[in-house]
């Protein structure tokens, strides 16, 4: 469903990303997990072009993409396929929660008013604000804005639902909601790739797990192959390093 | 008592002074519309720096914000006039120099001067907009023009809205230059009036008085808008800040 071709993407001489290929199938669950700067980030941007690759080739559902050939129209096109929820929520402070889910409806996919509201009501509803629809951004607590986020992104009712760590911006304990509402989405089958610090929840949600190093696939395979006997040594030292951190954690 | 200052009068011909308020506000609002929406094309032009066109908007707000207003004006009034001639010898038209209002010249010369200096607040402000908010615009497929028009512009305006007040109320004030085109607004009219009465320093706090109650109309206008944009912290209840007016 999802072919990347050769992905190259480097920025003042430094190579972020090095020839990626990866091959998604639909239903999947990919998660991309790699050290700080390893390109997770950027070669996630890159799936709905937010980053412009210099060379390469991007497939979604039969839709071919070449980078080298960006044209805006045919980047406008190609975006309405994939939706994204981003680190920092970044919803429309200007807008409420249930305007920010209309937003796309509305002026993308030129819904009339009322569909566009009973569509974003009813995803508001499906991640749990149905009493928050009025309620503008800062209103919102982290953890709300994020499932704000996810339902803006779902009711585009994308082919590829790209999420870019949508944990990482908040506090502990609003973490579960928002992994609970993702979870609920990958219920649902859209095929989703997603790059998370929260590796018991990329073991427990993903079906295939990436791991990215220096802007190269080093590792891909189910969570269970990848975390419990990895090929790589550089996979290795990533995980113990991660698991003696978490032990850390629960030390203090 | 002598009569040296006519108190009386200071209010009396206030009314006569207000008959020319309906000009002095069409110039000022009218130049002020035409300034935002120049200025907010030469803010969009100077950020996505198109080649030629920004060095021809740098060129034209480096010479406004250098020369004064009432230069301009002058400018106006006698420059148009020229470059009609011009345009006449040379295309072969037939435009009626002698035919052209005086206010034109009025308008042109505050239209261009507020776009001049409203490009770079309104720039400030497009460019202080969450760069995150305009790619989520932007991963749902929204174009260039959509994002500028549903997410920055809307963000910008409250960022902008204290700067174009302050223009506001120097463009308000400044339209008391207009009489230099021979344009009649209530400066204008004071004088004359004054020139009957030999009453100078009466019509001048007349009118001093006038401009200084505008002012603090625009003033609590900006203020109430502003209250009205801010979204609120309170969580518990929501504003529902949109009204049917806005």
């Amino acid at each position: 469903m999802i072919h990347i071709n050769d992905l190259t993407l480097s920025f003042h001489g430094n190579c972020i990303l090095d020839k990626i290929n990866i091959d998604v199938k639909p239903h999947e669950i990919v998660a991309i997990i790699g050290a700080s700067g390893a390109g997770k980030s950027t070669l996630l941007r890159c799936l709905n072009l937010l980053e412009k690759p210099q060379v390469g080739n991007i497939t979604i559902d039969n839709m071919s993409f070449d980078v080298s050939k960006a044209k805006r129209d045919h980047i406008v096109k190609f975006r309405q396929q994939t939706a994204m929820v981003f680190q920092q929520f970044n919803l429309f402070t200007q807008k409420n929660a249930l305007e920010n889910v209309m937003e796309g409806l509305l002026i993308v996919k030129k819904y009339s008013r009322e569909k566009a509201e009973r569509i974003a009501y009813q995803k508001l509803v499906e991640v749990g604000l149905v009493d928050r629809v009025n309620h503008y951004p800062k209103q919102l607590s982290g953890g709300q804005q994020q499932r704000v986020a996810i339902a803006r992104a779902l009711a585009m009712n994308p082919k590829v639902l790209l999420l870019d760590e949508p944990t990482s911006a908040l506090d502990p304990e609003l973490v579960g909601e928002v992994l609970a509402t993702i979870k609920m989405a990958a219920k649902s089958g859209i095929t989703m790739i997603l790059v998370s610090h929260e590796m018991s929840f990329v073991h427990d949600i993903a079906t295939r797990v990436l791991f990215l190093d220096k802007g190269q696939i080093i590792e891909d395979g189910p969570p269970s192959k990848v975390f419990l006997n990895p090929v790589q040594q550089r996979t290795r030292d990533f995980l113990s390093r991660y698991y003696s951190a978490m032990q850390m954690d629960y030390e203090i | 008592m002598p009569n040296i200052i006519d108190f009386g009068l200071i209010f009396t011909q206030i009314p006569t002074l207000l008959a020319y308020l309906p000009v002095t506000l069409f110039i000022t609002i009218f130049s002020m519309l035409l300034g935002v929406i120049l200025g907010l094309m030469i803010a969009i032009i100077k950020m996505n720096k198109i080649p030629v066109l920004t060095q021809i908007a740098a060129l034209f707000v480096s010479f406004i914000r250098g020369t004064p207003l009432l230069v301009q004006l002058y400018l106006s009034f006698y420059g148009l006039p020229i470059l009609l001639r011009y345009i006449n010898y040379f295309f072969a038209t037939d435009f009626n120099i002698n035919g052209l209002p005086a206010m034109l010249f009025v308008l042109i010369a505050f239209s261009f001067n507020e776009a001049a200096y409203n490009s770079e607040t309104i720039r400030a402000a497009l460019q202080s907009v969450n760069k995150g908010q305009i790619e989520a615009a932007q991963s749902l497929g929204m174009t260039y023009s959509q994002v500028l028009r549903r997410i920055v512009i809307p963000e910008a305006f409250i960022v902008v809205l204290p700067n174009l007040g302050n223009t506001l109320i120097g463009l308000l004030k400044g339209t008391s230059l207009a009489f230099v085109c021979s344009v009649t607004e209530m400066t204008g009219r004071g004088k004359t009036l004054a020139g009957h009465s030999y009453r100078y320093f009466e019509v001048y706090i007349s009118l001093a008085l006038i401009y200084w109650a505008l002012t603090i109309l625009i003033e609590l206008l900006v203020k109430y808008l502003e209250k009205r944009l801010t979204i609120s912290d309170d969580k518990n209840t929501p504003s529902y800040r949109r009204g049917k007016w806005l």
